[in-house]
């Protein structure tokens, strides 16, 4: 079971499944997106179930499992793929927002988690697989709510780890670096909040878009490189609780880890107020933001 | 850690959570020292144990009223503290919840409770304080996460996810609020006991539940939580000095771990490779939750 797939990495990963020889359900929020999903799949020839999935109602999550026990009884694997991110500085971001994100980047996954549990233990075991993001172990600004989504769900997946193994059940939790999917790239989600000039943190805005170009220029990564991870830990005998995808992410985790925490903080975080007061004297008027907008 | 100053007896502190255990212990601690102490109370009880406890130390401490999960009462005590003093120079927000069971035993309503208070409670209160700070281009803001923010945990997943969102959302907010003079300082406190504990020790609902497959290991764990807070000899009061130095600090670190056996654990948690630490922990405490014929008959009654 894959769910978000209908794009972007949940869509590669319930193809490579597909193509490893998984009976894959994916879980997609409306038909068009069923369509899309049958259609690439079907260029491929490869056997691929779609179910109606919406992770933040409670009705469709229930259905949509009851689908799976109803047909097979149980369930091997669970990825965790539906996600968001929108960005903003925190004091911008609208209390309904943060909770409308943790509704899908953390509620949603645990309820999804929660209603797959019994259909792993009656496998016998199996495996949930979590896609978290170096945002998950290092705080990215403009993206508090996103990053602190992603750091409950490191928690949430080393606690449960823990819990599910005498089941045989593993937990293992994805980490790629910045991925060029639609996450990013359309308007980069900046809310229209962080847009409006008369935020005190308007300022500051462009020298930190400009960062995340050069940073989504540098990757590499694709939703490729995360699938076949993927297929990895559902065909591997013993999966790891973490895996870090992409080089300049796994590079940046292991600084992080080694470094003392006051010397890699003062060069990493250090570098983003930086960029942000010299910003701010350099664009006084950062108008080009403006026809962004969406 | 530098400091250790006598406090500028104007400066203005606003504590959340000070109702009871390390809040209300900070709260009475930094008002002996000289600071403008508001202390955040839930209900009337919570007002007069604070109240009658500051009485009997000699000590002044106002207290505001606010559920932190509600954002406009946030706002309202945020305002009332700006009208009386028209300053607020450091917020440590201490409130918080915890939630004990094994995941699946948890029901959605109780996660999304601990998350209303431990997560979006604190940012409710923090959005309301950050103009302030912003204008007055100084302020301090300590978030109490936890050991448990910093490594998963059996039987407290709610609690734990809860804890490292926090440590997620300071990291970014840290670095955002950083050009305004404000910085902000997570207090990753080690196992104590607290009314946390003692008095309101919020077991899941289905925790408790005999017919659920974690009941047996959700009991054993329990006990040896209680042997390990009976023999903790770790106290609040260590807990409030620390977070006065950290207070007075010239430039306060992004963490601070509190207690000699967190900041053991934790080094071993980060230094030793790959997964060690995490697998032999852990199957230590599973053996002793889950004798291994109970374990494989759980495993058979499934299969």
């Amino acid at each position: 079971m894959v769910t978000g797939a209908s794009r972007g990495l949940g869509a590669a990963t319930a193809c490579r499944l597909a193509a490893a020889g998984f009976q894959v359900w994916a879980g997609v929020r409306n038909e068009e997106a069923a369509a899309r999903l049958k259609a690439l799949a079907g260029q491929q020839s490869l056997p691929l179930e779609t179910v109606y999935l919406d992770v933040t109602d409670n009705a469709s999550v229930n259905s949509a499992l009851g689908v799976i026990e109803q047909r097979t009884g149980r369930l091997f694997g669970l990825v965790n793929n539906a996600g968001l991110a929108e960005r903003a500085f925190f004091e911008d971001y609208p209390e309904q927002k943060i909770r409308q994100l943790f509704e899908v980047n953390l509620f949603g996954v645990m309820s999804v988690t929660r209603r797959a549990l019994p259909l792993l233990r009656a496998n016998g075991g199996g495996r949930i697989v979590m896609i978290s993001s170096i945002g998950g172990r290092i705080g990215l600004h403009c993206l508090s709510p996103y990053s602190a989504s992603k750091f409950a769900i490191e928690g949430f997946s080393e606690s449960l780890s823990i819990e599910v193994k005498p089941f045989e059940i593993a937990v293992s939790i994805i980490e790629p670096g910045i991925v060029k999917t639609e996450i990013w790239d359309r308007q980069k989600r900046v809310l229209p909040e962080a847009r409006d000039r008369s935020s005190p943190y308007y300022k500051y805005l462009l020298p930190l878009e400009e960062q995340v170009d050069e940073f989504l220029n540098m990757s590499s990564l694709t939703p490729a490189d995360v699938a076949a991870r993927v297929v990895h830990v559902m065909q591997v005998a013993r999966p790891k609780l973490r895996y870090v995808v992409g080089r300049r992410a796994g590079l940046t985790l292991s600084l992080r880890k080694y470094l003392p925490s006051a010397l890699f903080e003062r060069v990493y975080f250090g570098e983003i107020v930086r960029r942000m007061k010299k910003g701010q004297s350099e664009n006084p008027t950062s108008s080009a933001l403006q026809g962004g907008a969406a | 850690m530098k400091g250790g100053g006598v406090a500028d007896s104007h400066e203005v502190v606003l504590v959340t959570g000070a109702g009871s255990g390390m809040g209300m212990e900070t709260a009475l601690l930094m008002a002996a020292g000289g600071y403008r102490v508001y202390g955040s109370v839930l209900n009337d009880t919570e007002d007069a144990a604070l109240r009658n406890e500051a009485a009997a130390r000699r000590t002044a401490v106002e207290t505001v009223r606010m559920d932190v999960t509600d954002a406009e009462q946030a706002a309202s005590a945020v305002r009332q503290v700006m009208g009386a003093e028209g300053r607020i120079d450091v917020l440590i927000q201490f409130v918080g919840i915890g939630l004990r069971g094994f995941f699946e035993d948890l029901e959605m309503a109780e996660i999304r409770r601990v998350f209303d208070v431990n997560l979006f409670g604190l940012m409710n209160v923090t959005q309301a304080v950050l103009p302030h700070m912003r204008t007055a281009r100084r302020g301090r803001i300590l978030l109490t996460s936890s050991i448990g923010g910093r490594m998963g945990s059996m039987s407290i997943s709610g609690y734990v996810s809860s804890k490292f969102a926090i440590e997620g959302w300071a990291e970014c907010l840290r670095q955002e609020v950083a050009p305004f003079g404000i910085w902000v300082t997570l207090l990753e406190p080690g196992l104590i006991q607290t009314p946390h504990f003692t008095v309101n020790r919020n077991r899941a609902r289905r925790a408790m539940d005999p017919s659920s497959p974690y009941y047996s290991w959700f009991c054993q764990h329990e006990k040896i939580v209680d042997d390990i807070l009976a023999n903790n000899k770790f106290t609040v009061a260590q807990i409030a000095e620390a977070v006065r130095r950290i207070v007075q600090a010239r430039r306060p670190r992004l963490r601070y771990v509190i207690g000699t056996k967190a900041k053991l654990i934790l080094a071993m948690h980060r230094y030793i490779p790959g997964e060690w630490f995490q697998n032999v922990y852990w199957s230590m405490v599973r053996r002793m939750v889950t004798k291994p014929r109970e374990q494989a008959q759980m495993r058979a009654s499934y299969n």
